[in-house]
């Protein structure tokens, strides 16, 4: 029974780390622009062709394709804000989110007329063979999609918390008026903040397309952390990594001891719990307000 | 003489004008066909190569100048595996796109979800791509093609049972139409011709990636053998994860799960996964096979062949030889009516088709098991013809 | 020709001339036109919504100035972008101060000198900061949120200095501050003047700005109605009667 019960939050837990990826991509730009970018699980889509064009197409070694998969998400991050957010970035905000919604829906258009609809295997260097320790049974699999997961979360945070560029880009989300007289391009900011989410929403991609296949509709994953990132105070950092990786164990185990139905439910379920108790989600501060 | 040339004229263009009027979809040089596919979706390997089957068929039964000179036009719309959109997309086919028949409608919840719709409308629902067993008791309009999920499963609980001596066994279910089929006959099939019942019933949801408690609930029943009444998604990933907490059973499903998808997708981890197929595998000898192999080079050259587009190829040329038989006056009833002639036919493939009768309105109960080996579908039994195993 | 100061012979710092500012359809500044000295204190004074923030805001490049022009030690910097500006040596200290309050008082004062590169002479600069504001030194890993008003206030002046500007505009640095922080703010701002810092002073507080200040203009619904030197203005019947509160 515990031996069942902690291989099944240690797969949650893998699950978890990447909504908390994709979650931490939406925040991110929530954060900086109060946008919510509705194409973030597209970037995770995305990431993923690129790598099986790289991998597969193009033969390159897995380490490269891994870095070039990351810098290319990026670049895309980047043109997205340009080409599509910024041109109405003094719309109203509704409007802006719709755009994110268009894109989403042009970028798996996109993927499907040139890849087709088709699930594809995408390769990885993780095996998915047992491996045991104690009494937990997992695989290098998960165990590597929680070590790259948490790897990429201590850089962001150590980047945030100790770089001149990332301090600025904190300002920028707590008073853009400040950080403009302090001598910060906002516009640079805001590319770059584009440009992180969508490399991690890249990582979060190579990770999690090997485990459930690549396919066009990959992106809604992006529901399901965005979910995660409410859970755990839309807005919040630590609120949605820690959402993200909730939810990946609550499905696990609420499919184990329930049924598919309630596991499909369950991560609404837990939704409306804790903004009923707490509206402003585990981590969110009062309600959201911008400076 | 030039005025009796005029009303010979008028004559046969209101002839012409009068068939037009007899039956929608049908004129003088042309019939349309209407399926609703997923060509977007879950299941989308399978909707895309049915479609591209049936075209290939079409393709070349009108190149040749079609059926009593009537070319075939096939309209496919994407209901993404999704019944609300399957709703929506059979209207349009029906009253917009005035469709003859439907044909070759994929998925068992979203043909499910139409099926009062055309119904009422009598339109036709002639082999719908899914092989649930409701599609052969549900009177006059809805005619299946082959051996059901329900006879398949018979099939497999004995082969269990009887051949490898397993008594306990498990059942993975799609928790849908689809799923429930083959699930319910399996266990019906279990209790009353072997006095057994499913070690555990876990189900899934359509579109649901992750089966890690599934994989638990599983490997916790004891069960040696698991029934995966699922389609080619799920199979590696189950098995995968039923791997990775040290669990091997035998896993064996029912016929859509036999797809190369499914091994391009599993790798090792479906090596030793068994099926049930009902009708031969794309590479097997035989004229009709033959012929399938050209049409798809020449229409497809794009996708291999594979069992998916296959399965629609023939239910395009059964559907053909159907059209034949109705001969120049082609009505909704006159096809119905060819389909039910159909008795001993062979297309080609050492396969016969057979009209089941009204209590069985389908066309061949054959099937025979195939399993996973060196990365490839190889056959390990030979044809039988299915008993008929309700779901209660 | 923009009116006032420059005739007590110091060379102008900075030279508005014809300003003109709309957000949207409301027009903010109708022509303001008026000069600071280097290493002066200017004031300018006016009542709610005369125009004394946007003015500032016009300088500093957060609004765009529609018609005029604004230079800067001789060279025209409307039109450039905020952050060019601030290279150019203009701090802004905002009304309302806008600190980050999730950063900490550290790195508050770091995002001051933020459009400068010299490790040595930011390092230098903080010292210098600290020493001013020995309070900010004290919490300086405490959030600048969680800072009282009158720190908050120190904390905005001390990260506009960070970028060791020559002309720091502080718009109503006492607004909201208890008498006493109220003189500690002026005493820091002749103390940043003594540094050789030239500062531009709104103000709703005439009368103390006017104290400390050695140029006064008053602004009226977007336009200048009145400039002279601080004593002057002091005695100026209409300023008595509409800032000073007397009758
Ligand atoms: N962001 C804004 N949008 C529209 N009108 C504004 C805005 N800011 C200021 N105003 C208007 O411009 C005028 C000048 O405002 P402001 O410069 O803030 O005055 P002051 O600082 O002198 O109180 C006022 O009428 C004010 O209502
Ligand atoms: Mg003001």
């Amino acid at each position: 029974m515990t031996e069942i019960l902690s291989s099944q939050v240690v797969s949650g837990l893998a699950t978890g780390c990447v909504y908390a990826l994709i979650a931490l991509g939406f925040v991110l730009i929530f954060k900086a622009t109060d946008v919510v970018n509705f194409a973030q699980g597209e970037f995770v889509m995305v990431s993923g062709f690129i790598s099986y064009t790289l991998l597969i197409g193009l033969g390159i070694h897995y380490g490269l394709v891994l870095l070039a998969t990351i810098v290319l998400s990026g670049v895309m991050g980047v043109v997205l804000e340009r080409v599509v957010v910024r041109p109405i970035m003094d719309a109203p905000i509704f409007s802006i989110v719709i755009a994110t919604i268009g894109a989403s829906i042009v970028l798996r258009s996109s993927a499907g007329i040139l890849y087709g609809y088709d699930v594809l295997p995408l390769p990885t260097i993780f095996s998915k063979d047992p491996i045991r320790v104690g009494f937990v049974q997992f695989t290098a699999m998960d165990a590597g999609v929680i070590g790259f997961s948490l790897v990429i979360m201590v850089a962001l945070y150590l980047f945030f918390k100790l770089t001149r560029t990332g301090t600025a880009m904190r300002a920028t989300a707590q008073s853009q008026t400040a950080a403009r007289l302090m001598g910060v391009s906002v516009t640079r900011i805001f590319s770059l903040t584009w440009a992180i989410s969508a490399a991690i929403g890249g990582v979060a991609g190579v990770l999690i397309a090997p485990i459930i296949y690549l396919d066009p509709n990959l992106g809604f994953i992006g529901v399901k952390a965005f979910a995660g990132a409410i859970l755990g105070g839309f807005g919040s950092i630590p609120g949605a990594i820690v959402g993200g990786m909730l939810l990946g164990v609550i499905e696990n185990l609420s499919g184990y001891f329930f049924n598919a139905g309630i596991k499909q439910v369950s991560t609404y379920i837990l939704l409306i719990l804790v903004l009923v108790i707490r509206p402003a989600g585990l981590f969110g501060a009062a309600p959201i307000r911008k400076v | 003489m030039k005025r009796l040339l005029t009303i010979v004229g008028l004559l046969v263009l209101l002839g012409g004008v009068a068939v037009c009027a007899a039956e929608d979809g049908v004129t003088d040089k042309e019939v349309v066909i209407g399926a609703g596919l997923d060509l977007t979706g879950a299941v989308a390997n399978w909707g895309v190569n049915i479609k591209a089957g049936m075209d290939a068929v079409f393709s070349r039964v009108n190149a040749a100048g079609g059926v009593h000179g009537r070319k075939i036009r096939l309209i496919a719309y994407d209901h993404v595996y999704q019944p609300p959109k399957a709703v929506t997309n059979a209207k349009r086919l029906v009253e917009r796109d005035k469709i003859f028949v439907m044909m070759g409608h994929l998925g068992t919840p979203t043909t499910k979800a139409v099926m009062d719709y055309l119904q009422d409308k009598q339109v036709p629902n002639i082999f719908p791509a899914t092989l649930a067993s409701i599609w052969t008791n549900s009177g006059k309009y809805h005619v299946g093609d082959l051996a059901t999920y329900a006879d398949q499963t018979g099939l497999i609980v004995d082969y269990l049972v009887k051949e490898r001596k397993i008594r306990k066994i498990a059942s993975f279910y799609q928790d849908d139409e689809y799923g429930l089929d083959g699930h319910l006959a399996g266990k019906a099939r279990l209790k009353h011709t072997h006095d057994l019942a499913y070690v555990a019933e876990v189900d899934y949801k359509r579109a649901d990636i992750d089966f890690s408690s599934q994989a638990a609930k599983l490997k916790e029943s004891g069960a040696d053998a698991v029934i995966v009444q699922a389609v080619y998604r799920e199979p590696p990933r189950l098995a995968e994860q039923c791997h990775a907490i040290g669990y091997n059973p035998v896993f064996i499903g029912p016929s859509p799960i036999v797809v190369a998808k499914t091994i391009e997708l599993g790798g090792k981890h479906v090596e030793g996964l068994m099926g049930v197929e009902v009708y031969p595998l794309p590479t097997d000898p035989g004229a009709f096979l033959d012929q399938y192999r050209a049409d798809m080079a020449k229409y497809a050259p794009s996708l291999p062949i594979d069992t998916t587009n296959l399965y629609g190829y023939q239910k395009a040329a059964v559907f053909v030889e159907a059209m034949q038989r109705a001969g120049r006056n082609l009505t909704r009833d006159s096809v119905l009516k060819a389909i039910e002639s159909i008795k001993d036919w062979d297309p080609g493939w050492g396969l016969k088709y057979g009209y089941g009768g009204d209590n069985r309105r389908g066309m061949s109960n054959a099937g025979r098991l195939v399993t996973v080996k060196d990365g490839k579908w190889i056959k390990v039994g030979d044809w039988m013809e299915l008993k008929e195993v309700g779901r209660k | 020709m923009p009116v006032g100061a420059e005739s007590n012979g110091r060379s102008p710092l900075l030279v508005l001339d014809g300003v003109e500012t709309f957000y949207g359809a409301i027009q903010a500044l109708k022509g303001v036109s008026f000069t600071v000295p280097e290493g002066s204190i200017v004031t300018l004074l006016g009542a709610n919504g005369a125009g004394k923030s946007t003015t500032l805001k016009c300088i500093s490049g957060l609004v765009p100035a529609a018609r005029g022009t604004v230079s800067f030690r001789g060279q025209r910097i409307d039109g450039l972008p905020c952050e060019t500006i601030v290279r150019r040596g203009i701090s802004h200290v905002p009304e309302g101060r806008e600190l980050f309050p999730e950063l900490t008082v550290l790195e508050n004062l770091a995002m001051g000198a933020y459009a400068r590169s010299d490790k040595r002479a930011i390092h230098a600069t903080l010292e210098r900061v600290n020493a001013c504001f020995p309070i900010l030194a004290e919490r300086r890993t405490q959030l600048a949120g969680t800072l009282s008003g009158g720190e908050q206030q120190m904390l905005a002046i001390g990260r506009a200095l960070m970028a060791e500007p020559a002309l720091m505009l502080l718009d109503e640095p006492s607004l909201g501050l208890a008498p006493m922080l109220v003189e500690e703010i002026f005493a820091i701002i002749r103390g940043i003047h003594a540094g050789g810092t030239t500062v531009l002073l709104v103000e709703q507080n005439a009368n103390k700005a006017l104290s400390i200040a050695d140029y006064g203009y008053v602004l009226e619904t977007g336009t200048i109605v009145l400039a002279g030197d601080s004593q002057q203005l002091l005695k100026d019947d209409r300023v008595r009667r509409s800032y000073l509160g007397q009758r």
